[in-house]
């Protein structure tokens, strides 16, 4: 199992909650996924706890959106496609 | 990411229903691909504009745009509170996830989660930016509360994700609730939580935990209520 050899398993695994939510700072999350490589049972608590997180995106009510949304939208994906095709190569839109 | 299925059989991550599927989506952006092709003509500039109208009226876009928009600026607005701000970001979520849908992995979860979670991320990037105070978690949650049902025994029989991610809410203890909120939703770290709480960081941590496991045991549980 990899990852900082003074952490347990337990240590790990009280992270998980807060990588699931990414909120997890740098290190602590990069030391969780070099744990995550070998450990089954994180991985499960990860996947699992994730779901819980998704669901958390719904909580906010859905909203009518002002009117001429969908047609910026629109108009904006269109224009990024044709300047896509438009563009030499290598010379990528703005993103 | 998996799939929790409450007693109410709402299915809370992964494909559901209202979803447009990994096919759907993919299939959707090689029609568009294929329609502007149809409409172009041989100079740069006609085939940039024939492109452009084509893709603009491609039913497959516009249906993604109009399927997605009433969700991802509740999201946005929800967050960022100001409407002008919450429109950039739905604007900007539903491009990038257009954009970006040759790599969307469908093992991960649903198209919709896929969108909400990029609408998510712009929303507490222009919080920091804006430096803006969040609404309370606390009001945040009573307005959700009031918008799926105002009783108990009406959030217990609704079958929608909203409602029934509110009435769980509803069951795990305030403090916890406060700070899987500011996490989840506002992107608060645990010691950005601690400071606004004015707890040790410790204990921070510990409601995030507590909070989301405690969620998620009732979510499975498919219990849920007012506490």
């Amino acid at each position: 199992m990899r990852g900082d050899p003074t952490r347990s398993h337990d240590d790990y695994q009280a992270d998980i909650p807060e990588y699931v939510l990414g909120i997890l700072d740098g290190r602590a999350r990069a030391e969780l996924l070099a744990h995550l490589e070998g450990c089954e049972e994180c991985n499960e608590q990860v996947q699992s706890l994730s779901a819980t997180a998704d669901a958390l995106l719904y909580v906010p009510v859905g909203a009518e959106p002002p009117i001429g949304l969908s047609h910026e939208v629109l108009e904006r994906i269109a224009a990024k496609d044709s300047l896509r095709d438009v563009a030499p190569a290598g010379c990528s839109p703005r993103q | 990411m998996g799939a929790l299925t409450s007693r109410r059989g709402v299915r809370l991550s992964s494909s559901t229903g209202r979803a447009v599927s990994s096919h759907e989506f993919d299939a959707a952006r090689r029609k568009r691909v294929t329609a502007s092709a149809q409409h172009a003509d041989s100079s740069p500039t006609g085939r940039s504009t024939a492109r452009r109208h084509a893709a603009r009226d491609d039913a497959s876009t516009v249906a993604f745009v109009r399927r997605y928009q009433r969700r991802v600026f509740g999201l946005a607005i929800g967050i960022v509170g100001d409407p002008g701000a919450a429109e950039d970001v739905a604007q900007e979520a539903m491009l990038r996830a257009w954009r970006h849908a040759p790599v969307f992995d469908p093992r991960r979860g649903s198209v919709e989660t896929w969108v909400l979670t990029i609408a998510k991320n712009l929303s507490i990037d222009a919080l920091r930016k804006r430096r803006a105070v969040p609404t309370d978690p606390d009001d945040l949650v009573a307005l959700a509360r009031a918008a799926h049902g105002a009783s108990p025994e009406e959030l217990a029989t609704s079958n929608s994700m909203g409602a029934v991610i509110v009435a769980a809410l509803g069951a795990i203890p305030a403090e916890q609730r406060r700070a899987v909120v500011m996490a989840s939703l506002y992107g608060k770290t645990a010691q950005e939580i601690s400071d606004i709480e004015n707890i040790p960081l410790g204990t921070s941590k510990t409601r995030i935990r507590a909070g989301l496991l405690k969620l998620r045991s009732v979510l499975e549980s498919g219990e849920g209520g007012i506490q």
